[in-house]
């Protein structure tokens, strides 16, 4: 979290309208960011951060301290994607083929093209073991792998405790596990069984 | 990691918002600030995205044509179709800071809920929904360019008082009514008027389907909705 942040969301509460657009597309960047880890779906994920946007500019004067504005993101973007699958997003961005994402705005790409059956495949894999999971556990790796959050934060952006975020994610990464394409996911960080209890 | 998967959040943590996607967030928070005044300059990058965006949708203008019936003369310069409301009978928040629009009218009402047509004293085209909402642009090569191959364009949801979501839209000319549906139900009907028309549902039903139907109710068209915000949100502290 930067100082600069930090001055645009002071900026923004005394209605500066760059800093307001400045943090809307930061926020929705993390929340497009969030959303494609989870749902598989560029478009999905598209329209998820237009929501956290117009959340995030509304509630700005709800936000106490201007320091914590990225971890208030993580929490309305976990919200909205959670909302999201539950209104059935989830299974129809998961029936689609699994694309690459970051090509997903340029499909007829040339390396889009290219994509060997190798990779094919094992999108095919991710697509199998994401769409198998539940939405919280997807989305706690999401916070985990894309945002490099720590447990706590994951916690924290998932509005649980800290148990219930560690429990997520060794559930989640056990169930990947299980699948035989992905059965090395998660072995060096692998945290114990059985140790953590479910709260929520 | 699994290296497919190590690639897949690798992949998701580099997305960036495209121009054009950078456009659409900028315009929908700009939209939602403009309560009694209008919205400021827009960046540079936005007016340029929006620009490729016209371009890109050209060849639907012309394949729209006269399709938009009296919405297309508005963008085009002409007065809002619909019942005109005279300046003296604005309602308040149409009053803005004292820059009364020039010419405003009513497209369509429905549960009290209704959807206005305006140019603004800047000469923007603009829609105004929910009390306080505007939509304002003055392209109207931008506007043309939001219908792209569809028969409808949702302008937005928007909560009312009593609890219910009112969706805001316009249409071409050939759209007679338009319906809200779920999964597995009808949920809401109304007519197409004057080229728009507003739709109401009670808070927290999750339509998916906007059907748009010609006078002999043949389907003209289907939009997905599902993912309009369709909470009625009371609670200010609990929101979002």
């Amino acid at each position: 979290m930067s100082d600069e942040v930090a001055a645009w969301v002071r900026l923004a509460a005394r209605g500066d309208e760059e800093a307001r657009t400045a943090l809307a597309l930061r926020a929705s960047t993390s929340a497009l960011r969030t959303a494609a880890a989870v749902t598989g779906s560029r478009e999905v994920a598209f329209d998820i951060a237009q929501d956290v946007a117009v959340d995030v500019i509304s509630g700005l004067a709800r936000l106490k301290d201007p320091d914590r504005f990225d971890a208030w993101v993580y929490r309305i973007s976990s919200r909205r994607t959670l909302r999201a699958m539950r209104r059935g997003w989830s299974a129809r961005a998961m029936e689609r083929p699994l694309v690459d994402l970051a090509d997903a705005a340029h499909p007829s790409s040339p390396d889009h093209a290219a994509a060997s059956s190798e990779q094919l495949a094992a999108r095919q894999a991710i697509r199998e073991a994401l769409a198998a999971i539940p939405p919280r556990q997807r989305l706690a790796l999401a916070l985990r792998y894309v945002h490099d959050l720590s447990d706590a934060d994951t916690a924290a952006a998932l509005g649980c405790r800290l148990g219930t975020a560690q429990s997520l994610l060794s559930r989640a990464r056990s169930a990947l596990r299980d699948q035989p394409a992905l059965a090395d996911f998660g072995q060096v960080a692998l945290p114990e069984e059985g140790i953590y209890e479910l709260r929520s | 990691m699994n290296s497919a998967l190590d690639s897949f959040y690798r992949e998701a943590a580099q997305l960036e918002l495209t121009n054009a996607e950078a456009s659409t967030i900028t315009r929908r928070i700009n939209r939602r600030a403009t309560r009694r005044r209008r919205s400021p300059r827009r960046v540079l990058a936005v007016g340029v995205a929006v620009a490729v965006m016209a371009a890109l949708a050209a060849p639907a203008w012309a394949a729209l044509g006269d399709a938009l019936g009296g919405l297309g003369a508005f963008f085009d310069g002409g007065q809002p179709p619909g019942t005109q409301v005279a300046q003296s009978d604005y309602p308040v928040w149409l009053r803005g800071d004292g820059e009364l629009p020039t010419a405003a009218s009513i497209l369509a009402t429905n549960s009290g809920s209704s959807l206005y047509a305006y140019r603004d004293a800047s000469g923007d085209i603009c829609f105004g929904y929910g009390g306080h909402v505007s939509d304002c642009d003055g392209d109207a090569a931008w506007w043309r360019a939001r219908f792209g191959s569809h028969q409808a364009v949702v302008l937005s949801t928007n909560p009312t008082s009593d609890a219910t979501v009112a969706l805001y839209g316009i249409a071409t000319h050939s759209a007679a009514q338009v319906e809200l549906r779920s999964a597995d139900a009808l949920l809401a009907t109304a007519p197409v008027t004057n080229g728009g028309f507003v739709l109401s549902v009670p808070a927290g039903s999750a339509p998916t389907t906007l059907v748009v139907k010609d006078a002999d109710g043949a389907t003209l068209d289907s939009l997905d909705v599902s993912t309009k915000q369709w909470t009625f949100c009371a609670d200010e502290q609990g929101c979002p």
